[in-house]
């Protein structure tokens, strides 16, 4: 095997592999698509770990705004600010269904991608794009 | 003067005045030095026939050398450093170990970023030394190619090595999975084409 073949060889694996990784991960817009459905699951995983309290008598606050924040299980309405979100162009609904439960609701690009399913565990609905979960 | 400049000095006044090679070659091993010395002294005059003695060649080292060679195997240690773990992310992905992970593909794209700046440096880079060498093949000479050279096949071959016992330990313990093989042939065909390349280079040395 003369090293011309063996430079010219190594050469298209080199391509070959590269080519086979990017249709298997996908271009950029999907990239670009993936990171912010990661980012927005985190951002609603953060507004859930918040909305979680283990002070009995505690309700859920009516509406998810940092007024209402500010005085709900230890303060820390500053949670909401704009500065501290991932992504900033999506609105994340907030759906009080009692005193203990709640909904929060975005719109992703594709909520069955598997990072989607797997960090969000049972509570991620992937058809509904929303994440439940109770104060306790 | 050093030792070694007495040593030259000394077979270049031997072969002025006419004294054959093995009679040097007796003289100075009888005095104590060793074959190596020896050889290397004599070496550093061509065998033709002619007089005054003729100097060989010797090896060249030049900044330029430094710059291109030292680029060339930075270019090839960080493609096939990355191309390696790309391919390892790739038989995850595709055998779903990664479970679709974010961070394995921020961390593929990251390397395909790698591969495909560094591998067509290095590709340019060689195309073009090996055909400077192949119009002035006297650029063989050239200290610095010769010590990257032999550099990247210890590199490589220490790195086939390691990964060949890994497979045969694996294997033993009865742990070689498909997904585990897969990855120790990419680094066996990665360091293994180096290494070949690199022994075919030195090889056709003149």
């Amino acid at each position: 095997m003369s090293g011309k073949f063996l430079f010219i060889a190594m050469l298209l694996f080199a391509a070959g592999i590269v080519a086979a990784s990017i249709y298997t991960i996908g271009g950029p817009t999907y990239a670009r698509q993936e990171k912010h459905d990661f980012d927005l699951l985190t951002d609603m995983t953060v507004l859930s770990s918040r909305l979680k309290c283990r002070t009995a008598d505690v309700v859920l606050p009516q509406k998810l705004v940092e007024a209402e924040l500010l005085n709900y299980c230890g303060g820390g309405g500053h949670i909401l600010r704009p500065e501290r979100r991932r992504v900033k162009d999506t609105e994340i609904t907030y759906n009080r269904i009692n005193d203990s439960e709640f909904e929060l609701c975005a719109t992703f690009f594709d909520t069955q991608r598997a990072d989607l399913i797997r960090n969000g565990g049972s509570v991620f609905d992937t058809k509904t794009g929303c994440l439940s979960g109770t104060i306790r | 003067m050093s030792q070694k400049n007495e040593l030259a000095r000394f077979v270049r006044d031997a072969l002025m005045a006419g004294r054959q090679r093995d009679e040097i070659e007796a003289a100075l091993e009888q005095t104590g030095w060793s074959d190596a010395e020896v050889a290397e002294a004599l070496s550093a005059y061509s065998d033709i026939d002619f007089h005054p003695p003729v100097p060989r060649p010797q090896n060249i080292v030049s900044a330029r050398d430094f710059f291109v060679y030292a680029l060339t195997f930075l270019a090839l240690g960080t493609a096939s450093i990355y191309l390696v773990l790309l391919t390892h992310h790739l038989i995850d992905e595709l055998w779903d170990v990664s479970q679709g992970r974010y961070y394995n593909k921020r961390f593929m794209r990251s390397a395909i970023a790698a591969v495909m700046v560094a591998g067509p440096i290095y590709a340019w880079l060689t195309w073009r030394e090996r055909k400077r060498l192949a119009k002035d093949p006297g650029l063989y000479r050239s200290a610095i190619r010769k010590w990257a050279t032999y550099i990247a096949l210890l590199v490589a071959a220490s790195v086939f090595g390691i990964n060949t016992i890994f497979a045969l330990s694996s294997f033993l313990n009865g742990e070689l999975t498909v997904v585990f093989s897969l990855k120790l042939l990419a680094i066996a065909i990665v360091s293994g084409a180096i290494f070949g390349f690199y022994l075919r280079d030195v090889d056709a040395q003149p």
